[in-house]
Parts: C-alpha cells; structure tokens; sequence
C-alpha cells in the first residue's frame, strides 16, 4: 500500500510537469553533429544558417517513412535552391545502417542523409518512433512536429516550408 | 529506501519544472515519455483458456543542461506483460549521469551500446521482446583525431524474460578511421559470471574485431569474433560481412554470417513464453536474413542458431521510375555441421532455410501509395541430440505467399488503406497443405484519428481450434503529445522474433489500450 501511494505521487508529479513543461514547437532545437551516409558531418547550426530545416527521422525497415521519403525528397528539390534543407536521420542501428546507403541512392533521393545509430537525437527531439519529423526556422526555433506519417500530411508541411522562407527582398 | 529515492526523484522533477517554467536556465530543458500498457482479456496458453491482465508503466525522465544528462526510468508493473516474475514498483529502475561534448563522452549508471556489428559486444533492450542486457556501470568514449577509444565496465541486472544472468563485464575498443573511407577497429571483452546466482555461466572472454571501407558507391564490412571460455576447450567464433554498391537506379546490398557461439545451458527462461536465445546475452550478431516481410510471412520466422548457423542474403532494388522501386531479396542458410561449411547446404540434416521474397513500393499516382509483393520460403528443422544418439526431423514447412497494399487520399483530410494478403502453409512431414490470409481496412483523419479493422484466418493452425480471428483498432492523437491506441477482439499470437530473439505470443481475446505520452 505504501508503495502504491509512492507511485501515484510520483505519477501526479510526472503529469503534472507535462503541464509545466511547454510543448516542443517554441522551443529552441537541440544543436547536433551526426555523421552523414558518406562518413561527413554534418552540423544543425550550420544548415540553419542557409535556411529552415526540416528533420525527418526514419529508418530502412519503417515502412510509412518509405512512404513518406519521396514526398519529402520533392519538397527538399522544390526549395533547396531557396537556403531550405530536408535532412533525412536514419536510426537504423549498426546492424542495419549498411542499408541506408544503398537503399538512398537507389532511390535517387536528393536530400542529405545522417545517421543516429543510437537515437539519440531522435530522443533529443523527443521522438519515441519513428517517423518523426521537425520543422525548424532559422532562428532556431521548433515551429512543428509531426509523429508518423498520414497521407497528405506533405502538403500542409511544405506550406509551412513556404511561410518560413525569406522573401526575395529579405534574401538580398 | 524506496521512499527516500521518490523524495529525491519528486524534488528532482519539482526543482525542474519549477526551474523551466520561470526560465531559470535557457540551455536547461526536461523531456519524458510515458508509455502506459493495459491489457484486459483471455488467452490460450498451454492448452488452457486463462485469464490474461496486465498494467505495465514506463515514465523515462531526462534532464538536459548544456553538454550535461540526468535520465531515469520510473517501472511499474501489475504485472507485467509477461506474468509475475516482473512486478512491482521500480522507482528507479534506469538512471545515469551522462556527460558529451565533441570529442568525450561519459556515462555512469545503466548504459547501452552496440560495438560493431555486435558480434562481440552488444548491450541492448528491447522491452517488448523482454529482453535487456544493459548495464549498471561506467562507460566513456574519447576522440583523438581519427582515433577512437572506448570502454566500459558494469553488472548485468536483467536478461531475457526473467531468464536473469547476472555478470560483471568490461570491454574495450579501440577503432582507427582514415580519410581514405577506411575503419578499423579491436575489441576485448570479459564476461565473469557473479557468484551465487543459480543461472550462471563459465567466465567469457571474447576477442572481436573489424575492418570496413566506403568508397563513392561502395561499402565493404567484416568483422570477426572469437570467445574463450572457462572450461571449454572447442572453438567458438563468428564472422559476418556484408558488401553494397549502388549505380544509377540498382543498389545491391549481400551479407554473410557463420555463427559458432558457445551455447549455455540452462536456457529456455520465461514460463515457456521463450524460445531462449542460450548464448551469452552480450552478443547479439545480425540475423543475415529479411526481417520485415509481410504480416503473414512474418508469422512463422526462421529461428536462427547462433550457436550453429552458415548463411548469406542477397537484397537488391531496381528504381523503376519516380519513387516506383522494385525490391528482390533471397536468402539461403543451414547448419555448418561440424563446422565443416562455409556456404549453406541444402542436405535435410543441415537444417536448411531458404527464403525468396519480392516487393514493388511506389505511388502510380500522387495521391495512391500502392505496394504488392509475394513470397516463398522453406525451413526444415533436424535435431542431433546425443552425440547423434537421437536423430529427428523436428519440422519441415514450405509457405507461400502474395499480398496487395494500397492506400489512397480520399480529400485533404481523410485516406483509406486496404491490405490483403494470403498465403499456403505446407506440412511436407505430414502432406497437409492450409491456407491463412490476412485483411485490413483502414480510414484515417489528418493526424488525429485512424480506425483499422483486421480479419485473420488461418485454416488448420495447429496450435489452436479457432479459424478466424477479427479485431478493431483505433488511434488518436489526443494533442500533438499524447497518443491512445485502443484495440478490441481476438490476436491470433505466434512467434515474435526481433533481432534473432523470439517469444511466443499466445492468441489473446479482449482489450489492449495503449497511452503514449512525450512531454
């Protein structure tokens, strides 16, 4: 019984930090340096400097990421000409992560890829699965998050690509 | 003692919100998951019809300060998914104290990690499966130029599904990457079992090492690893390596294992819910076959013996236009009997699997994701006992399968997914042919809700009377924090393997409610 109670303060605690604690959109996102599929680095920070970023987390057997993928590699190509990046983070792990490469660029994808064999920035942003993609402008803001993949769900991300970009006025 | 460690915790996560909320350190932020595991209904285990309940809690905290992590891990069990020898309240299951900047990093606490391949060391979890070989230690990694040098020490606390092994090891590596693409690396690591455990093992010494190379378009990985065991004279070893290349719309990717590790006794842990994996939990090699299928073919996997097992994979992918991609994979393994092979045999005493498998992905229009794929494979299970004394073919099955996915956007807000898939089972022991299918029928809004419906029908499965199996299945998202997936009716169950490990998951009628909440 005392045990009980022990667990149901800590879990009115933990819920009660859930309220306390703001939601990820807002918040300032966690710089990182990863590896990419060509064994080069790559840096949040620097990316942000040419434009938003878009953070797509997933992996070569996440069968609603490959659906996602080619949506996104579309939208990358669309503005990458305008600073904006799509950064594709595979978590496969180091029993998998000899598949990314393959699979990447045999499906002719654009976008550059890092990888997170150990999740952990995928547990920096919060995710729990993959996917999970974030949306971040250039001041270094989390704008928004979207856990998994839901058909159509391309269209109101690249609008909010496009909300974020600079205008030709500003670029100069 | 268990109150003093929720005080501590309680002031913790007080102190942090507290802290978060008036903006008391901008580079100071807290993040958690909870994930909450309900389960109300009966299974058939055993023969018998019993009475399945379970209530499983994981509150994960994190505090993120600069370059500076405090985690811990909140358990909850009544009891657990699976039964009562995991119970209770752990108040503080997981913590560590991590530290990582450029070029150091530094752990003290429980700690995972995968060396390599895994071939020698492999500290991982996997909740689901019931299996953990983390540690409760010290682990620290460092940068010098291109060299890498790491190592850890600590105690096993948990094993698989109850079958705990409790150990001290410590491990070391140190691996050398060159501009030229190439890695190299070593490794050292020794297992020594803790006194007074009833399930204990002989003390393991295990030497690993590998050299891999990426160039433009291609990349080569091998990596061996050789145990030495207290009491043991035979050899017992694993080599793995795979190879990939990509050009214009093909990618080729093959991989190749020959595992001799050495098998425990005393294995088969949980209740009869395992099928154990017996060698040490440390190790944990790639499977070196296709491990995402379909939902059929991924119902009777090939159980693969680490202690005993030659075989490679082929996968290769063909991009037929736009994002249209047609994926062929084969894979062929057996048992190296005696040690004598180093290519899989197709002889029935070696035990051999052989599995073809076929995918077509792509969307034929932009709003219609469509994917269609078809299958076959053949596993034969012979069993030496005895020194040959007893020689019997366990099980010979041949499956076959073809399925059709599709899934398309009705409006801006709402898709509609249909799946369909069947397949033929075939006894060749017994000349019994079955066929089994599998359909579901899924609606879904934007990212808020999306109810599925599955009707599973195997003809004569033998574990069960039953032929058809119905369940619905609903998620939503509460916010853009909290996610609920509640299901109703009847699982069929089956073999669960991930990674090699596998559980039999007994068929089970009822509620399933699951709450995933980050924060």
């Amino acid at each position: 019984m005392i045990r009980l109670t022990l667990l149901t303060t800590l879990l009115v605690l933990a819920i009660a930090t859930t309220g306390l604690a703001s939601d990820l959109a807002g918040q300032k996102a966690p710089d990182f340096t990863l590896k990419n599929v060509d064994g080069k680095n790559v840096k949040l920070s620097e990316l942000l400097k040419e434009g938003p970023v878009l953070l797509d987390f997933w992996a070569t057997w996440c069968q609603p990421c490959k659906q996602a993928l080619p949506h996104l590699d579309r939208i990358h190509a669309t503005y990458k000409d305008r600073g904006f990046t799509m950064l594709g983070i595979s978590i496969d792990n180091t029993r998998s992560v000899s598949k990314v490469r393959p699979y990447v660029r045999g499906q002719g994808f654009e976008f550059p890829v890092a990888l997170d064999t150990d999740s952990q920035v995928l547990r920096q942003y919060r995710g729990t699965n993959v996917p999970h993609t974030v949306l971040i402008g250039m001041d270094g803001i989390i704008k928004n998050v979207w856990i998994g993949y839901h058909p159509g769900e391309e269209k109101e991300i690249e609008q909010e690509i496009i909300a974020l970009m600079p205008t030709e006025g500003e670029e100069e | 003692m268990n109150a003093l460690r929720v005080a501590v915790l309680a002031t913790i996560i007080i102190t942090i919100s507290w802290s978060s909320s008036v903006g008391f350190a901008q580079d100071m932020y807290i993040q958690g998951a909870n994930e909450m595991r309900w389960a109300d209904g009966r299974e058939v285990f055993g023969g018998d019809d019993v009475v399945k309940r379970y209530f499983e809690n994981r509150l994960n905290l994190n505090l993120y300060y600069g370059d500076i992590r405090v985690g811990t891990r909140v358990t909850m069990l009544q009891p657990s998914e699976f039964g009562q020898y995991q119970t209770g309240i752990n108040t503080l299951e997981k913590r560590f104290l991590e530290y990582s900047a450029n070029n150091v990093y530094l752990r003290a606490g429980d700690f995972y990690t995968v060396w390599g391949r895994g071939l020698g060391l492999a500290l991982v979890e996997d909740i689901l499966q019931g299996f953990d070989s983390g540690l409760d230690g010290m682990h620290g990694r460092i940068s010098l130029y291109n060299l890498e040098l790491e190592g850890l020490s600590g105690r096993s606390k948990a094993g698989f599904l109850g079958q705990v092994r409790d150990a001290r090891v410590s491990a070391a590596q140190i691996s050398h990457y060159h501009s030229w693409g190439t890695n190299i690396g070593a490794q050292v690591m020794m297992v020594t079992p803790v006194e007074d455990e009833i399930l204990s093992y002989g003390e393991n010494r295990t030497w690993a090492g590998h050299v891999a190379w990426d160039g433009a378009s291609t990349s080569i990985w091998a990596e061996y690893a050789k145990e030495e065991i207290e009491g043991v004279d035979d050899e017992h070893d694993a080599f793995y390596s795979s190879a990939s290349w990509f050009g214009g719309p093909v990618s080729l990717f093959a991989d190749y294992k020959r595992y001799r590790y050495y098998k425990y006794a005393g294995g088969g842990g949980g209740g009869g819910y395992a099928q154990s994996v017996d060698i040490l939990p440390f190790h944990s090699a790639p499977i070196v076959q296709r491990e995402f299928t379909s939902p059929l073919f991924s119902k009777h996997p090939h159980i693969v013996q680490f202690d005993d097992e030659v075989g490679f994979q082929v996968e290769g992918s063909y991009n037929i236009s736009g994002s249209n991609t047609l994926n062929i994979s084969y894979s062929h393994s057996s048992s190296t009997i005696d040690n004598d092979l180093w290519v899989p045999s197709l002889d029935e005493i070696e035990s051999p699997y052989r599995q073809v498998f076929a995918e077509f992905t792509g969307y034929p229009t932009y709003d219609w994701y469509l994917t269609a794929w078809g299958g076959w494979d053949e596993d034969l299970v012979y069993t030496i006992e005895g020194d040959g004394a007893v020689q019997a073919r366990t099980s010979w099955l041949r499956r076959s399968v073809a399925g059709l996915g599709s899934e398309y956007q009705l409006a801006d807000d709402w898709s509609v997914k249909c799946q369909v898939e069947g397949g033929l089972v075939e006894d060749v022991d017994a000349d019994v042919s079955s066929i089994e299918s599998i359909t579901i029928l899924g609606l879904t809004w934007r990212q808020q809700f999306s109810f599925s419906a599955v009707l599973e029908t195997a003809e004569d499965d033998p574990n069960q009377d039953k032929t058809t199996w119905a369940k619905g299945e609903f998620s939503a998202f509460i916010d853009n924090r909290h996610e609920v997936l509640i299901t109703v009716g009847e699982e069929r169950g089956g073999l669960v393997c991930t990674s090699g490990k596998c559980r039999v998951v007994a068929p089970f009628e009822g509620v399933k409610v699951t709450l995933t909440s980050i924060f």
